[in-house]
């Protein structure tokens, strides 16, 4: 009987114990894949803004191979009034053709100043939106930019799903954007032909066009008002209530 | 001896326990420990983040989406306008003193906003050293930021945002040839709720905004700055030249 009971006790003293180690243990576990999870979304994110800066230093110096390559395969470009150009082959083909052979070129600069990135990694992990800026010396001519391209995350590695870059200002370097502007480009500007028409329709500096902000106001959660089409632009609606 | 062993079985199994318990214990507060790293990490994002928001909304004028991003008692200071005092004061001074919230046409305002410097401190508080480079209007403008933000409820807010500028220049002539001195608390409506924290005169003058942080690698805080000739001058001994 005492041997029993002994044995019972020696039961209690090690299985309960036990068990809840092993509750404990779960909870670590999770805690663990949480931890995970959040370090995985820091490593995207700067995986995310590394690839505007990655593209502009390929287009400074022309290197259109490595800059199609950063697209995935049904990855699309639309820059400036161009059109679409749908998938990587495309895209090459926009950016060999289009603006010339592969390399640099004596008495050509050209630099994409790219800044500002603001960068959301969405909730499935797989996919991402990047708002950024290039201030262009091109040529003979300054042209300033936003983006607001998508990424996508494929076998572990993140690429360009959405190339689009709308032109704020074209300008001559040597008047200055003040005294002479250059429109907007359309897609029979030059060769080749986009495969759709552009996805929307707007006129550079000295008029205005707001690109979508792809993200809410921080603090207050509130998407932006919806756009008012007008003049060939989106504009913003003036909050009437202010 | 079926007893003694049975005790010695017991005890074995009761210290086992207690060192996986001990075990369990240190690998909680590392985890505890990672995660406010993480937390960290994850905050120095977000208040880098902060400048760009303001920015793009500047840039289109957006004033209510701009002064959204304050602290109910945040505070505005651009250039020598003086103090604005609270989110909704901010609002008026960007509606009523820069114009109708919307682009126009004819009108560039490009803030392009360079060199975040951030750094986190243990209450919940960051500082950012930032920098706009300015096309507005018919003019240049170039500013340094040292902002001041808050996480509220977990979410990062403006708590502080000054900009003194540095320099004011007309776009044609460029900044060789023609610059515009500082603003003052009346070169255009409305008015402030505080004079200037500083006075000082933009370029060809110069100005020195504090640095927030130490050398990185030293540790040494900046020297003390020495006012002179309308600005505050750092590391400069009286007589040097």
């Amino acid at each position: 009987m005492p041997g029993r009971l002994l044995t019972v006790a020696l039961l209690l003293s090690v299985a309960v114990p036990a068990m809840a180690r092993a509750n404990e243990l779960d909870e670590v576990r999770a805690s663990l894949d949480a931890l995970t999870d959040r370090i995985e979304r820091i490593q995207d994110f700067s995986e995310v803004e590394k690839l505007p800066r990655y593209y502009s230093y390929y287009v400074d110096k022309a290197q259109w191979r490595s800059v199609a390559d950063l697209f995935a395969e049904d990855g699309v470009l639309e820059i400036g009034g161009r059109g679409l150009f749908v998938g990587r082959e495309r895209a090459f083909e926009y950016l060999r053709v289009g603006l010339g052979p592969i390399g640099p070129r004596d008495g050509i600069i050209i630099d994409h100043q790219n800044f500002q990135p603001l960068t959301t990694i969405h909730e499935d992990g797989k996919t991402a939106e990047t708002r950024a800026i290039a201030f262009v010396m091109g040529g003979t001519g300054w042209g300033h930019n936003y983006y607001e391209n998508d990424y996508v995350k494929e076998d572990g590695v993140w690429k360009m799903k959405f190339l689009h870059g709308p032109f704020n200002m074209y300008a001559s370097y040597k008047e200055g954007w003040v005294d002479h502007t250059t429109v907007n480009t359309w897609p029979a500007k030059f060769p080749p032909p986009p495969d759709l028409p552009p996805s929307v329709m707007y006129l550079t500096y000295p008029n205005y066009y707001v690109e979508l902000f792809h993200y809410p106001n921080p603090v207050t959660g509130r998407p932006m008002p919806a756009p008012d089409p007008r003049a060939g632009a989106l504009a913003y609606e003036q909050d009437k209530s202010e | 001896m079926l007893r003694k062993l049975l005790i010695w079985g017991l005890c074995m199994g009761a210290a086992s326990a207690a060192a996986h318990a001990d075990e369990l214990d240190d690998v909680k507060a590392s985890l505890e420990k990672l995660t406010d790293r993480i937390e960290r990490i994850q905050d120095f994002s977000e208040v880098e983040k902060l400048p760009r928001y303001y920015s793009y909304y500047v840039d289109k004028a957006q004033w209510r989406s701009v002064a959204d991003l304050f602290a109910e008692d945040g505070t505005l200071e651009i250039g020598g306008r003086g103090v604005f005092v609270g989110r909704e004061r901010a609002f008026e001074y960007l509606v009523t003193g820069l114009g109708p919230i919307g682009p126009r046409d004819g009108i560039i305002i490009d803030h392009q906003n360079l060199d975040p410097l951030t750094t986190l401190h243990d209450d919940g508080t960051a500082e950012v050293r930032a920098i706009a480079f300015v096309m507005g209007g018919n003019g240049w403008g170039h500013v340094y930021y040292e902002n001041d933000y808050v996480k509220e409820d977990g979410v990062w807010k403006i708590k502080t945002l000054h900009g003194p500028f540095n320099m004011y220049a007309s776009y044609k002539e460029g900044w060789i040839d023609h610059v515009v001195i500082n603003t003052y608390p009346e070169k255009f409506p409305p008015p402030p709720d505080l004079p200037p924290s500083v006075i000082y005169l933009t370029y060809p003058s110069y100005y020195v905004e504090p640095f927030h942080y130490p050398n990185p690698v030293t540790g040494n805080p900046m020297p003390k700055p020495d006012p002179a000739a309308g600005g505050l001058a750092y590391g400069k001994k009286k007589g040097e030249g």
